[in-house]
């Protein structure tokens, strides 16, 4: 059975460092101004402190991706193993993916003029190695899993936050952040 | 099948390389006008590159292992090392940014002259042009004064790798000049742990997984220390508990089990509240106070006397009954540990909280034990050689009379039992410093590894003691505000461009620092700077300086190595450390384990006879904090995104930070009729930023904080609205106190109409 | 903020040509009156218009036909497809006026292509108007407009302008009720000075029709105004999901 890739994005643990969408521009030497994964604090509504409880999210690799069934030139595939690989070198630049994506995964390249986003990092996947922004993660808030053989009952696949999309049903799981208990002076 | 260049060159650098890959795109012939050939990605393969060994050398807890990846002379990507347990393979958000930062458009990329200080008028002159300017300068103060103290340098944290004190090496070479010493950073809990302990020595970060209970005192890891996180979750999933006490709801606390927002400077009242009551409930351990420490029933008396919880609570705005609840779980659990900050000792009363909390970890027995301790940090593996730093005065250098004093914390040369010594100003004051200096004046400025009008204190006086200067040289990387207050700038090495070696202040780990690529565009390393000063002095007064004329980055890397070194790290070379970081063997992962004390007791002394004869209480009593003179106290602390004034001038850092605010909390707003988002003037007597307003519940309703930083496109200084108050500590170990950072105060108000 | 002008421009011009050939169809089979080669060169001019700016959209123009490689899935893809066909069944239609066999062809494509276009600008990222909003407000502008240029009877002209101008006021108060992201697309249309510039044009349309009996070019152009104002509300003032990741939705 071949595998279903994931990101766990475990809330609990994150810190909102940003390290792993730099290690992504790092990596995957991406424009100045662009990112492939973006760190988005919380709103007080969802966490009641201001900044400080975020979800780190690039491409969810969705099962019935929005992005591939909006692109006119069939420059997204699906892999295997789940991962949505965007070929640059057929896109044309029109926009629909961007459009159509409800996470903000692909992104418009303004210096080369065509869309983009997080490949999962399957070129390192296929060498054996974790994505870039998981190796990067220092606190283990971000790690990949298997869908098929995943099995965590505090996992959650739509956190507040995050649009639910059941008929995309994307694949990235979510483990939710506690509070400490407060005694303020 | 030709495949997709997944990494084909360092953007904008290599665009021939790019050029020929799209070349064979369109050429490959097998895609059509509606069918383009679309080409599959390659595996990554590593061997494809060369890989070099590089070690982050800024002023950071983490000091990280770095593998750079390097192809066609360029640095193509980069990586932590995953040999090292601390760094584990993962740099931070700032650590990846480095490839950019080499091949930024903004380096500075030759020696370059401003025509008028401050005027922008920037033209490139060759090194050559740029030495001899510098020379003639130097010459004609010696001729002037008779001396070099005329010549200053200003140099602190901007890069740790060891061969860079060569630039301290520089000066003396030159003869006596004038250095600004001491350290903005942690001096007065320096000084506090060598009352105390005998020396500032942590246990090993990595310890902190067996410890049962951990208090973060005044420390925010989550962003300052992002490697020692795992330890703190790894120790939390083992069952042990964390308590976070700051004034400010940090990232680090909201990974807390709990939370205390102390009043800030009142640390100190709390941590002998705490001790208080390990006395009143009989947890004290007995055998340490007894038989490891001196000064104990002292201190004991002084907090019968002078402490209870109660005021404790009422001091710090922590209920009794959690002070008393937390202090007995700490001493239940076995072992506990408290991570004392920085933070907490940038106040006029930092080293006296330090103390208390020292002494309320030693009471509780934890010192000596492994997971336990009283952390604030080390330099027992900087034991080098120092090749590059220590050098010789020319014969006949005139200076101050006597021996000199300490040059700072890293000065690991010792005084010189001269005739004459360096002259020595604060580095905390050095806007003053240069406006009092007197016989000689201050005339001319060397920096390097520092930027003064980012990090020094009260930016106003500091522009006017600039104006003093007839010659300011800086050694940069980019176009600062330093650097616009400088005659000459001189492009200096990123760590991908220079041997060195690097180790840290917290964990145990050394890294070496490889040469990856050849120097971009003009820089030269600090050493290298310094030998070709050495050369155009020489030229114009043989023997007037004894820096060596040429030098080689790899030798002087070596040079600063010794078998000491090499034991401590169980390494038989350098060159072992090319197959990744090495970590020092140690005894014990606790410091102190064999309560063997470098206090002139050879104990834990809670009461230091030191510490009285320079000027402090004995015991650790509770000094009042610094007295409000406006409505809101100002933090200026650290952002994870920056290191001091590095990293967010950086194009790519500014895809996630783009912007600086003045964090207040909602309530204090409301009344200064400020909305989120608003234009915000801060404001004291001695300077105002402003800024745009982020109104936060994770500040106290008396408090704002804003970030220290650098941005390339904004004009925002924190340092324009803090003040050069001293600490109490940090004149014994480190030449001067440090900083009353987080005493500060200020107004806030809405500028221009607010919504901006 | 992005206008995205070029798709402003290619979906009310093309739908001006729909809208031309669904009252030259009309007119043809039923109205008895003679449509000429020149009104079928309108619609035509207009859609072909449209097209070129949709050029403007793209990143990479010349290989716009490859935007046809995505038949099976993408409703952009498919979107070109009926436009080509609709291009080359008006020119037929040009080339034959009168013939009701050459007009009912253009307008059944145009019907189609009406139909495409609410599929693809509805897309699942946008809550407020993944749904059947977009079509209604293209076949309501492609009517409208259709009819104000092309002549139209009073009746249905008066009924299409007020239809349009009922489902542009209801519809935001619709959204007000619906979810988060829903509200603040109400929000943002609402603070959109297009959004009501295009309603004031579009009732200055409608009174221009109630006043006369026959539409003039004057309501006409009056209403392509109204519905390009609209469309970059409908553009730019829409609230995409991706906007406020971290935010209640």
């Amino acid at each position: 059975m071949s595998k279903r890739y994931a990101f766990l994005m475990d809330m609990d643990k994150c810190i909102g460092c940003r390290g792993c969408g730099m290690a992504c521009k790092n990596f995957n030497q991406l424009e100045p101004d662009m990112v492939w994964r973006q760190v988005y604090p919380l709103d007080e509504r969802i966490y009641p402190h201001r900044d400080r409880a975020f979800l780190s999210l690039a491409c969810n690799h969705c099962d019935d991706p929005a992005c591939l069934a909006a692109c006119p030139t069939g420059s997204y595939t699906k892999r295997p193993d789940g991962i949505v690989v965007h070929h640059q070198e057929t896109c044309i630049g029109c926009t629909n993916c961007i459009r159509s994506c409800p996470y903000g995964a692909p992104r418009f390249n303004k210096a080369e003029k065509h869309a983009e986003k997080c490949s999962l990092c399957h070129e390192r996947l296929d060498a054996g190695l974790l994505p870039a922004c998981v190796q990067a993660c220092p606190t283990g808030a971000l790690t990949l899993v298997d869908l098929n053989t995943f099995h965590d009952d505090n996992a959650v696949q739509y956190p507040a936050g995050f649009p639910a999309m059941p008929r995309l049903n994307p694949s990235t799981r979510f483990i939710l952040p506690r509070m400490p208990r407060l005694l303020r002076g | 099948m030709k495949t997709h260049e997944h990494l084909s060159g360092r953007r904008g650098f290599l665009k021939g390389l790019l050029a020929a890959g799209a070349a064979g795109m369109l050429g490959s012939g097998t895609g059509s006008l509606l069918r383009p050939h679309r080409a599959e990605a390659a595996p990554f393969d590593p061997s494809a590159y060369e890989v070099f060994r590089n070690a982050c050398p800024r002023n950071c807890y983490d000091t990280c292992s770095i593998k750079t990846y390097v192809k066609d002379g360029v640095v193509q990507f980069v990586e932590g090392a995953p040999e090292s347990t601390f760094t584990k393979g993962g740099l931070c958000v700032k650590g990846y940014t480095y490839p950019r930062r080499v091949y930024s458009p903004d380096r500075i990329k030759y020696p370059m002259l401003q025509d008028g200080r401050g005027s922008g008028n920037w033209r490139r002159i060759s090194w050559d042009e740029a030495m001899d300017r510098i020379s003639d300068k130097i010459l004609e103060i010696k001729k002037r004064d008779g001396s070099l103290l005329g010549l200053g340098l200003t140099k602190y944290s901007g890069n740790f790798g060891i061969t860079n004190y060569g630039v301290e090496g520089m000066m003396s070479s030159l003869g006596y000049t004038t250095r600004f010493v001491g350290t903005p950073c942690w001096p007065a809990g320096i000084d506090a742990q060598n009352y105390d302990l005998g020396d500032m020595w942590c246990n090993d970060p990595e310890d902190m997984v067996k410890a049962r209970y951990i208090i973060v005192w005044g420390a925010n890891p989550a962003w300052c220390s992002m490697h020692s996180m795992k330890y703190l979750y790894a120790a939390r999933e083992r069952g042990a508990k964390i308590l976070v006490i700051d004034p400010i709801f940090t990232q680090t606390a909201a990974k807390a089990d709990e939370f205390w927002q102390v009043r800030p400077g009142t640390d100190g009242a709390l941590a002998l509240g705490m001790a208080r009551h390990l006395l009143d409930a009989g947890l004290v351990d007995m055998d340490f106070v007894r038989n490891a420490a001196i000064g104990y029933e002292d201190f004991a008396a002084y907090l019968k006397k002078n402490v209870t919880v109660e005021w404790a609570a009422e001091t710090s705005g922590i209920p009794a009954d959690a002070i008393r609840a937390a202090t007995e779980d700490f001493a239940a659990a076995k072992p506990a540990t408290v991570w004392i900050g920085y933070g907490m000792q940038r106040h006029t009363n930092g080293g006296s909280m330090v103390r208390a909390i020292d002494a309320f970890v030693a009471m509780s027995g934890n010192i000596g034990v492994e997971g336990g301790g009283a952390r604030y940090g080390h330099l027992q593996t900087w034991g080098f050689n120092y090749h590059a730093m220590i050098q010789k005065q020319p014969a006949g250098s005139v200076g101050m009379r006597g021996a000199s004093g300490p040059k700072g914390e890293f000065d690991f040369a010792g005084g010189e039992a001269a005739t004459y010594s360096d002259r020595t100003l604060n580095i905390n004051k050095t806007a003053q410093e240069i406006l009092d200096a007197k016989d000689p004046e201050l005339r001319m400025l060397w920096i390097s590894c520092k930027n003064p009008f980012a990090q020094d204190f009260d930016r106003n006086k500091l522009e006017k003691a600039f104006a003093k200067l007839e010659m300011v040289v800086s050694v940069e990387q980019f176009f600062t505000e330093t650097v616009r207050h400088s005659d000459i700038v001189l492009p200096v090495t990123t760590l991908f461009e220079e041997w060195t070696i690097s180790a840290s202040y917290w964990h145990y780990w050394l890294s070496l620092n490889e040469q990856a690529i050849k120097p971009m565009h003009e820089a030269k390393s600090n050493i290298e700077i310094a030998a070709l000063l050495s050369r155009a002095m020489n030229a114009k007064e043989p023997g007037s300086c004894t820096f060596p004329q040429e030098v080689d980055g790899k030798e002087w890397m070596i040079k600063e190595c010794n078998k000491g070194i090499y034991d401590l790290f169980g390494i038989s070379s350098w060159e072992d450390l090319r197959k990744g970081p090495a970590k020092a063997r140690l005894a014990s992962s606790a410091s102190w384990h064999d309560r063997k004390f470098k206090t002139p007791s050879g104990k834990y002394e809670f009461s230091s006879a030191l510490c009285a004869k320079n000027g402090f209480a004995a015991l650790p009593e509770y000094v009042e904090g610094r007295r409000p003179d406006a409505p809101f106290r100002l933090m200026t602390p650290h952002i994870q995104f920056g290191l001091h004034s590095q990293f967010i001038n950086l194009d790519w850092m500014e895809a996630y930070y783009p912007e600086p605010f003045v964090y207040i909390h909602p309530a204090a707003a409301r009344k200064k009729g400020i909305a989120d988002g608003d234009m915000v003037r801060v404001s004291n007597r001695i300077g105002e930023v402003r800024v745009r307003a982020r109104l936060s519940g994770n500040v106290a309703e008396d408090c704002v904080v804003m970030y220290e930083a650098w941005f390339r496109k904004l004009n925002f200084n924190v340092q324009n609205v803090v003040d050069d108050c001293e600490a109490d500590m940090g004149a014994m170990k480190t030449g001067a106190p440090g900083v009353a950072i987080h005493d500060q105060f200020v107004d806030i108000a809405p500028a221009d109409g607010g919504r901006a | 903020m992005n206008y995205e002008f070029p798709l402003v421009f290619f979906t009310v011009l093309t739908q001006l040509g729909i809208g031309l050939a669904l009252v030259g169809a009309w007119k043809t089979c039923f109205g008895g009156s003679l449509i000429t080669r020149r009104f079928w060169l309108t619609a035509l001019a207009a859609t072909l218009a449209g097209l070129v700016a949709s050029l403007f959209h793209l990143g990479d123009p010349l290989r716009a036909a490859t935007a046809l490689n995505g038949l099976g899935h993408s409703w952009l893809s498919r979107e070109g497809l009926v436009f080509g066909l609709f291009v080359l069944l008006l020119l037929l239609a040009a080339l034959r006026p009168g013939r009701a066999a050459a007009a009912l062809p253009a307008a059944l494509a145009g019907l189609a292509a009406l139909v495409v276009q609410g599929f693809t600008y509805a897309p699942v990222s946008m809550p407020a108007i993944s749904n059947g909003f977009p079509l209604l407000l293209f076949v309501l502008t492609a009517l409208a407009l259709g009819m104000s240029f092309g002549a139209a009877a009073a009746g249905p002209q008066r009924l299409t302008l007020s239809l349009l101008l009922v489902v542009l006021l209801i519809v935001p108060c619709l959204w007000a009720s619906g979810s988060a992201i829903m509200q603040d697309t109400a929000a943002l249309w609402r603070q959109s000075a297009g959004f009501w510039a295009g309603l004031v044009l579009t009732a200055a349309a409608l009174v221009l029709s109630l006043v006369r009996r026959q539409g003039t070019r004057a309501q006409g152009v009056l209403l392509l105004c109204g519905a390009l104002l609209v469309r970059v509300a409908f553009f730019s003032a829409t609230v995409h999901t991706a906007s406020r990741l971290g935010m209640p939705y």
